[in-house]
């Protein structure tokens, strides 16, 4: 077992035992229990599986379902952070949020290492299984309604996945490890692995959130508490895209990319136009987030199906989007605190710039690394599957996706205007020496939007001087 | 280390000045500002000064992977220089702001400019030019005047959605070359095919920026709404933008369709020049007047670049910096006019000679060089864009000829109708107003320039020769 493998496990054994504290906190301590260890000991996993990049680790073995690196350091921070905004957030029971965001958190480090269709299929459930739970964990109605229609869909998704690994595994004769299909697959492409392919890939853009299969992601995303969205809009996305890119690129359907890479790139225009487009229309913050959510996940398609650079581009991209929509989800948590009736709109953020300036900075930064604007850590995120795009040949879809992003400043660039240019309303002139006294946001939840906006910059500054190498390296893992 | 500390004074001021307006002193905010632009002025003369007959580069980071190339010469230091020189004046133009978000975003805009001019590397250039956008859209959507969020988000929309064209150029020469340094992306050469499809994607984001004819709407409103500080930066040096990434990018990395290119660069400067000139001649709202004459100022560029020659790219240099100096000092003169009586509008002014003879003093002395009086800056950059576009084009630049007496109708129109004549409200300037100190400063600054430049051109061009001469001979073989 080389040290990179401890470190990886120490990091899965961290996290695990971060969700049981949060449950024996619950049972102790009931309502009032605090998630600080969990969230601890979910910062302890991501440092492990950070510092396991680090590590030379001689031939990776593909036998370990882990992720380890920058994907699984990030997968384990975010999950920190939600636990953090959600034990600050006075939504209700934090400590079994806590239980269920570490549970998620250790399936997507496990779903994005998977090089098995089993645990693919494990993997990619408990995540679900884990999002249900989450969504529904608001205390009112729609949120109930919302969890109910992801779940239905979800089981849908989850009967395709299990019929897809029984066809491969019933054809292949018992083998599931990707190496073994992969053999059998290459000689003969039969029309059980077509099917296979075809389901697998469905499954995959429904998890995403990706057109046609996305009407669950605003509503889940838009009713679920904003400690939760921040983790399952998030991770979740990343973890699918480079467990896709390693199933459908270099996994049992290698050979047969061709057809896969296609309907990946149909679904990943689809996404963008849709996600965009209806975007610009919504009035409230998070919906809003869940379409933005929509539309990157078409560009996670793009980065997927432009067959080069392994899956760096695609977890860079995963990454960016991650941090930022985090970051952004986990400001209109902040957001409720300092201003308790905020209706949830846009429009309701307007005047904000003046009163918290620290939270709105961090918007604009979250809204502009979004839009994929330099100096933020989103402009890499697109930078690179898009030169790949153009590298293969496919600038078509690298021109569609910059469009999309032209677009998209229609709605992030709403957010900040709101914030920093349209004035407070008219009885309420703003000054700046008899600023209105609203609370203020809990001070460790402050300091999550705080480091995760300083996370933007400095990932989107750094590769000017370091070039995109080094983070691809940390990316790549094992 | 020298171009990136010019880079990192005003960033690093910008961030001092911010942490200053922690302590809620407005005068401690100003004079941290000062002293920032001041030390970034004279770190860019000592780019000018370092360059000597050849250049200046530098790299910053880990060796092989890294996009931090800077690169100076006698085409980017002339605007460096400027971009210094107005980053004092704009903040000249704010002292009677308390804000240090304001003075933090000026700051942050130099530099941001700065690393435009100084880039020497794809990604950086890009990073550079929509690092501009940023600061900009705050300066005109916060402290910009009644209609100043539709014109922020305007002025947003459009350069956004030009560079995102651009940033397609630039990956599909980037993905044609498999380089991203200036050097070796322009060295390795593009089929005739692909260099017009990377030279349109680009220009498409240069042309926005100048602004050429059908692309210039978002200008007129973005000079209007902006507070006084951004209209000088915006005309001053975001301009110079375009023409300059045109010589230094467009014309470089697709020679071939450069030179396919010229006639229409050339039509599309002199319709600015004569376009410009009719709406200016129609303006009545004298910040209106100053923007559309932007529009023909940088007609004349467009012309000279369109040229393409030696002495077309030095008469550009010339014609921006002049430009430079010019309309900061228009905008300047209009922007203490509105403190003080609250219009712009020539209907309602008049007799300011009498009245406020400082003002107009200096007032006169703009108009006359925008109109391109001999011995003032205006004059060489228009009359070398003629020439040479004269040369190059035939008939098309006696348009532009026309041009230039528009331009002297349009600024001449104005003296006359705010300087001279009986004051049309007499109740607009009733005690006569005193020019501030720093007022006095930031005139000073820019009048100095122009009547340097106007003099000796050769201060702007006379570095560069060595620069405009390859320039001209990747488009055109022989001399």
């Amino acid at each position: 077992m080389t040290a990179a493998v401890a470190l990886g496990w120490l990091a899965l054994g961290a996290c695990g035992l971060a969700g049981i504290l949060a449950l024996v906190a619950d049972m102790i301590a009931g309502e009032r229990a605090s998630v600080a260890p969990s969230a601890l000991l979910l910062a302890v996993a991501s440092l492990a599986s950070g510092a396991a990049a680090f590590v030379p680790s001689a031939g990776a073995p593909d036998s370990v379902p882990l992720v380890v690196g920058g994907v699984g350091s990030i997968v384990f921070a975010l999950g920190a952070s939600a636990v953090v905004v959600a034990g600050q957030a006075r939504g209700p029971a934090p400590a079994q949020a806590a239980a269920l965001i570490a549970l998620c958190a250790g399936g997507c480090v496990v779903l994005a290492g998977a090089r098995d269709v089993v645990v693919f299929l494990v993997a990619a459930e408990a995540v679900a299984l884990s999002s249900y739970a989450m969504v529904a964990h608001s205390a009112d109605d729609r949120s109930d309604e919302a969890a109910l229609k992801y779940f239905v869909q979800g089981s849908v998704a989850a009967g395709a996945l299990v019929l897809a690994v029984a066809v491969l595994v019933g054809a292949s004769g018992g083998f599931t490890s990707y190496a073994d299909l992969a053999q059998l697959t290459s000689g003969a492409w039969s029309g059980a692995a077509s099917l296979a392919m075809m389901l697998m890939v469905g499954v995959s853009a429904f998890k995403l959130g990706a057109v046609p299969f996305h009407s669950w992601a605003p509503d889940a995303y838009e009713t679920a508490p904003p400690a939760a969205s921040s983790f399952i809009a998030t991770a979740p996305k990343l973890a699918m895209a480079v467990a896709a890119v390693q199933l459908v690129r270099e996994g049992p359907f290698a050979s047969g990319f061709g057809t896969a890479g296609f309907a990946m790139a149909s679904m990943a225009v689809a996404s963008i136009a849709v996600g965009n487009l209806a975007g610009l229309r919504q009035r409230s913050y998070t919906r809003m987030l869940g379409y933005s959510g929509v539309a990157h996940a078409g560009y996670l398609l793009v980065a997927a199906a432009v067959p080069l650079g392994g899956i760096v581009p695609v977890a860079l991209l995963g990454v960016s989007y991650a941090v930022a929509s985090a970051g952004a989800f986990a400001t209109a948590a902040a957001v409720r605190g300092c201003r308790p009736g905020w209706d949830g709109s846009i429009e309701g953020l307007t005047g904000l710039g003046r009163e918290k300036p620290l939270l709105s900075v961090s918007i604009a930064i979250f809204m502009f690394s979004l839009t994929g604007i330099p100096l933020t850590v989103g402009f890499w995120g697109k930078l690179i599957p898009l030169l790949n795009a153009f590298r293969a040949d496919a600038g078509w879809l690298a021109l569609i996706a910059l469009a999309g992003s032209v677009v998209s400043f229609g709605y992030y660039g709403r957010v900040i205007r709101a914030v920093f240019l349209d004035p407070a309303d008219g009885a309420r002139t703003p000054s700046r020496d008899d600023g209105p006294h609203a609370p203020d946001a809990p001070a460790s939840m402050l300091a999550v939007v705080s480091v995760l906006a300083v996370l933007v910059v400095v990932l989107g500054t750094l590769p000017l001087f370091v070039g995109v190498g080094p983070l691809a390296s940390l990316l790549a893992g094992f | 280390m020298l171009l990136s500390a010019t880079i990192a004074t005003p960033l690093a001021g910008s961030l001092l000045v911010l942490a200053i307006g922690r302590l809620r002193s407005a005068d401690a905010v100003r004079w941290a500002a000062l002293t920032a632009a001041v030390l970034s002025a004279l770190q860019a003369v000592r780019v000018a000064f370092g360059i000597g007959t050849g250049g200046l580069s530098e790299a910053v980071g880990v060796h092989g992977a890294r996009f931090w190339h800077l690169a100076a010469d006698g085409l980017s230091a002339p605007l460096v220089v400027l971009t210094g020189l107005l980053a004092v004046v704009a903040v000249l133009a704010s002292w009677r702001l308390d804000s240090a978000p304001h003075f933090a975003l000026l700051l942050g805009l130099t530099a941001a400019v700065q690393a435009v001019f100084l880039a020497a590397d794809l990604i950086a250039f890009y990073v550079a030019w929509e690092a501009v956008l940023i600061p900009m859209y705050f300066l005109i959507g916060v402290w910009g005047h009644e209609d100043r969020r539709r014109a922020a988000m305007k002025f947003f929309v459009y350069t956004f959605s030009g560079s995102v064209l651009m940033l397609a150029g630039i990956l599909l020469l980037m993905a044609e070359t498999r380089s991203a340094t200036f050097e070796a992306a322009f060295a390795a050469g593009l089929s005739p095919a692909a260099q017009s499809l990377v030279f349109w994607l680009l220009a498409a984001g240069f042309l926005v920026k100048v602004p050429v004819f059908p692309l210039h709407t978002w200008l007129p409103d973005a000079h209007v709404e902006a507070p006084t500080a951004g209209s000088v930066l915006l005309a001053g040096v975001l301009l110079k933008l375009g023409p300059y990434a045109l010589l230094r990018v467009g014309l470089q990395a697709a020679p071939e369709a450069f030179e396919a290119a010229r006639p229409a660069l050339a039509v599309l400067g002199v319709i600015g020049v004569v376009y410009g000139a009719a709406m200016a001649f129609a303006q009545s709202d004298l910040k209106r007047l100053v923007a559309y004459s932007s529009i023909a100022h940088m007609g004349f560029v467009m012309l000279a670049v369109a040229a393409g020659t030696p002495l077309g790219i030095a008469g550009a240099l010339i014609g921006m910096v002049s430009h430079g100096f010019v309309a900061a000092l228009l905008f300047l003169l209009v922007g203490s006019l509105y403190d003080r009586t609250g219009t712009r509008d020539t209907a309602r002014l008049g007799g300011l000679g009498a009245r406020w003879p400082a003002w107009a003093t200096a007032f006169i002395f703009a108009a006359l060089a925008s109109a391109g009086l001999p011995g003032l800056s205006g004059f060489p950059g228009e009359f070398v864009a003629i020439v040479e576009g004269f040369a190059a084009f035939g008939w098309l630049a006696a348009a532009a000829a026309a041009g230039a007496f528009l331009g002297a109708a349009y600024n001449l129109r104005a003296v006359r109708r705010v300087c001279h004549g009986e004051a049309a409200e007499p109740g607009l300037v009733a005690e006569i107003p005193v020019l501030r100190g720093h007022e006095v400063a930031a005139i000073a600054i820019l009048a100095a320039g122009i009547v340097a430049v106007g003099l000796w051109p050769g201060l702007v061009s006379g570095a560069g020769s060595a620069a405009m001469e390859s320039l001209a001979s990747t488009w055109a073989v022989g001399p």
